[in-house]
């Protein structure tokens, strides 16, 4: 399909193309408590097409774009027919002109064969053997297996590739309460399988986690409404509040105008906080964001984006990049955050409350507002840490970064490693009781 | 005009049937669908414009067997057509499948009624009567339209997306196939004063063809008003208020609150509180809710579901009482009751489970005007942004993009901005004492089921007004 995909779009003059190609080898297994509810396995390849056509308006150049998805089975009279319709539409989007990846020294390749049905077994051994709590169970779980071979193709030359293991796994525990009869706390987790046995352990001590903090919701308080006090985050929420530093970095949205952070300048603000240090590194073990192309098939580095707080410079893909006329670093997920100064102990010294479980933890890059419902938190009146719930967090990123204090121990969350705790003032807490 | 069938799944079809009635002589339930789902994104920003397939494409099949109280299913996109590769794929099928082992919850067998039905859905104007020149154009006057009204906007967007929704459903009973189309657009004015920078977001949805274009126009000069509102906007004092909700944050409350928790698929496994509520009061006595395929014409109305039940229309909710569910067929074959046909895919490449269609809550015969007068000191929440379900708990994330406060029966132009309601289920919905006469469906957005799953809905309802913890 790809050959004939290809020998397609040469014999139309002035196309240029990018292609990416993604077989899916997939298998997964749907269990209610310990046993199987279903099986299912995934074979599947599509074909992304982007085609582009160059053109003049006014003295300026410009790269007008048209993407689509081909589907096995699609026969040559289609194909000629889905370019000839994506060659006009691409007339009429006009977008400021950018250069295509060229192509560069193959990168050394990490193949590897994964036994995908085997991994699956393993992993879910692993799993169940950790359902072995005296009065809570796992309710469901669902394990995904996937193996991704993909292969990168543009008009320039450029034809690279790559194969990732990954797995998907959605649970949730079950924990007797006297308050409300019995609770669930639910989790996923994503991590890449480089080394099983690692994923394995891995997933084990996510799963007991999991056990103590619906331990701790069963047996939890309303949130209070507390006052002026340090609010901590701890947890896979951190993932989501220190993105807003990568996205606010990127090429895209200084373009478009919706992030106002500067190369050179201080982007953390306050005075009086950890100076946060990001790194984008596309080869972070464990997650399954890793990969040595990103999808234009620009070879990824690690780049260091802010130091102390302060912009280094922008991320980009190789059109944002361009418009902005830097080089581009490709697009990398992997974010690893540095800086904090103190023990996760320290931070817990004075009265907080710290929330280490939420409904659905959402930063908004573009206002900097941050909230979510509060499934699990520990309030610390001086005295006594009592395990609340209920109630919401909501902010502001510019509200907050004065004297924010990070954990200098480190936690990683699939594509995120970084502090495991924050401290903060400014947040507002929408309490139970 | 009515909505093509698929050349594609037309000319598959006889290689589904030989593939399904090999996999019947193996097993004791074999069937499979089959999907054409061809979609195109219009989208123009201020800077960036593009033309993609919308992310809602698909194109493959999906086989399911049953074989002594197991079920295994196989994705796959690429169906040969010649008896031998047939025959192959057959056996590789139940190779695959009789590799399960271990410990299973056991299903019953599947039991189907004899259907062969079609459908080809209608709108106004289909993909193909107005070129690209023509979409692009209108959404960049939509853009330009924005920017006249303030020039505190730093980036504006405008975006139509369409599905031309294929599927077909076979087994040894039946032959069903249907074919419609869904657009959705929307607007997006992002303003900016200072440093401080706020967003908008208006949506628009339905089974309809380009024709939707056409909804946008009427709403420019609001959304855009409103986003430079919110630059106003303070933060919302964490409270306990009387609320009025619009159709579209009553559709968040429906869907996220309580539509999660009656997915039938989540009583199996002992994840619903609601499972315990069938018979008895969820909520105030005027409060009807409903979901089906067939409760309402919107996004997610369709003849069949993706395990070939026919649509239902399902009354959830009547008198304030729980009634019901919604379920898959695994689900519902479980718990001993028919199907409500509420079993769908994100892609055939995905596994079916319970799925809200269409959700809403039913009008009633209050006056907004009433309503709003009604209030001493609250809040009027208009613009719903995300929810998350907990329907174990029955605890209720709803996000809102602003409010209004209302004091002494009048709104005000005092903003509060962003907003979250939090509290417990049938608190909230008990706590309801007054619903509108009117009535709003929307679905620009998806709806998830857990961490994924990804399918299309509609959710909506009247204006109501309760009581709710907002943050």
């Amino acid at each position: 399909m790809l050959d004939i995909l290809v020998n397609t779009l040469k014999s139309f003059d002035g196309v240029e193309y990018l292609i990416q190609e993604t077989k899916t080898r997939r298998v997964e297994s749907y269990n209610i408590k310990k046993q199987s509810e279903m099986s299912r396995k995934i074979e599947t390849t599509l074909i992304s097409l982007n085609l582009y056509v160059v053109f003049d308006e006014g003295g300026k150049k410009y790269r007008g774009s048209y993407n689509t998805d081909i589907h096995p089975g699609t026969s040559t009279d289609e194909l000629e027919n889905i370019i000839k319709e994506g060659v006009y539409a691409a007339g009429f989007v006009k977008n400021e002109y950018f250069p295509l990846v060229s192509p560069t020294p193959a990168q050394p390749s990490k193949s590897r064969e994964l036994d995908t049905s085997k991994a699956l077994a393993e992993l879910q051994a692993a799993f169940h053997a950790s359902d072995n709590h005296p009065t809570g169970c796992i309710s469901y779980s669902e394990f995904f297996i996937t193996r991704e071979d993909v292969r990168i193709i543009n008009s320039n030359g450029v034809d690279v590739g790559y194969t990732t293991h990954r797995a998907f796994v959605e649970t949730a525990v079950h924990m007797p309460s006297t308050e409300v009869g019995e609770i669930e706390i639910t989790e996923a987790y994503r991590f890449s399988l480089d080394d099983i046995a690692a994923a394995a352990k891995s997933l084990q001590d996510r799963v007991a986690a999991l056990f103590t903090v619906a331990e701790k919701k069963a047996a939890a308080k309303p949130t209070p409404t507390v006052g002026d006090i340090n609010i901590l985050l701890s947890g896979e929420c951190l993932s989501t509040f220190f993105s807003y530093y990568r996205r606010c970095s990127s090429a895209q949205m200084i373009y478009q105008q919706l992030s106002t952070f500067k190369e050179g300048t201080e982007v953390q603000g306050g005075e009086n906080s950890d100076r946060i240090n990001v790194i984008l590194d596309p080869n972070m073990p464990g997650s399954t964001q890793s990969r040595p192309y990103d999808d234009q098939g620009l070879p990824l580095e690690s780049h260091k984006i802010i130091e102390g707080g302060k912009l280094l410079k922008y991320w980009g893909d190789t059109r944002f990049a361009s418009y902005l006329g830097l080089t581009p670093t490709g697009n990398v997920s992997n974010v690893h955050i540095t800086g904090g100064t103190a023990k996760e102990t320290d931070l817990r010294k004075e009265p907080y409350l710290e929330l280490v479980s939420f409904s659905d933890f959402q930063v908004n890059p573009v206002t900097g507002d941050f909230g979510s419902e509060i499934r699990l938190g520990y309030y610390y009146d001086g005295n006594n840490i009592t395990p609340v719930t209920g109630g919401s967090i909501s902010g502001n990123m510019s509200k907050v970064q004065d004297g924010l204090r990070m954990s200098a121990e480190l936690r990683q969350y699939n594509d995120y490693k970084g502090p495991a705790t924050v401290c903060m003032r400014g947040a507002s807490i929408s309490g139970v009781s | 005009m009515q909505v093509p069938v698929s050349d594609f799944l037309k000319g598959k079809k006889p290689w589904l049937k030989k593939l399904v009635t090999r996999l019947n002589q193996r097993f004791a339930y074999a069937s499979a669908l089959g999907t054409d789902v061809v979609g195109k994104r219009y989208y123009v920003s201020d800077k960036v414009t593009s033309i993609s397939d919308g992310g809602w494409g698909e194109r493959g099949f999906v086989v399911r067997v049953y074989k002594d109280g197991r079920y295994f299913e196989y994705a796959f996109n690429q169906l040969p057509e010649e008896d031998t590769a047939i025959e192959s794929l057959a056996a590789q099928i139940t190779e695959s499948a009789g590799k399960q082992t271990g410990p299973a919850f056991l299903y019953p067998e599947p039991v189907e009624e004899a259907i062969t039905q079609t459908y080809q859905g209608e709108v106004e104007q289909l993909p193909g009567t107005l070129g690209p020149d023509k979409i692009i154009g209108r959404l960049q006057e939509i853009t330009k339209k924005m920017h006249e009204i303030t020039s505190l906007l730093v980036n504006t967007s405008a975006a139509m997306s369409y599905a031309h929704v294929s599927k077909i459903f076979v087994s040894d009973k039946k032959d069903l196939e249907q074919h419609y189309l869904w657009s959705d657009a929307f607007i997006a004015p992002t303003a900016r004063r200072d440093d401080v920078t706020r967003g908008l977001y208006k949506s628009f949805s339905g089974l309809k063809g380009l024709e939707i274009l056409a909804e946008m126009d009427g709403h420019i000069e609001t959304v855009v008003q409103n986003s430079v509102k919110m630059l106003d906007a303070k933060p919302m004092p964490p409270g306990e208020y009387d609320v009025i909700c619009s159709p579209d944050a009553v559709g968040i409350i429906a869907h996220e609150a309580f539509g999660h928790g009656v997915e039938l698929d989540m009583f199996l496994k002992n994840r619903a509180n609601a499972s315990q509520y069938i018979g008895k009061p969820v909520a105030a006595p005027m409060l009807e809710m409903r979901d089906g395929a067939k409760s309402a014409h919107h996004m997610s109305s369709y003849l069949f579901d993706d395990e070939g039940n026919l649509g239902g229309d399902t009354i959830v909710i009547e008198k304030g009482i729980l009634k019901a569910g919604i379920s898959d067929a695994l689900a519902a074959a479980q718990l001993g009751l028919a199907p409500t046909g509420n079993g769908k895919r994100q892609t055939y490449a995905n596994k079916a489970y319970s799925r809200m269609t269409n959700t809403f809550f039913s009008p009633g015969t209050d006056k907004l005007t009433n309503m709003i007068k009604s209030v001493k000191h609250g809040y009027l929440i208009e613009d719903a942004e995300s929810g998350m379900e907990d329907p174990k708990d029955w605890g209720i994330q709803c996000m809102f993009s602003y409010a209004r406060e209302i004091v002494d029966g009048k709104v005000t132009d005092n903003w509060v901005a962003p907003v979250v309601m939090t509290g417990y289920v049938p608190d909230l919905l008990k706590a309801i004492t007054m619903v509108s006469e009117d009535f709003a469906l929307s679905g620009g957005g998806g709806c998830g089921k857990g961490y994924k799953e990804w399918v299309k809905v509609s959710c909506g309802g009247p204006y109501i007004k309760t009581r709710a913890r907002l943050g």
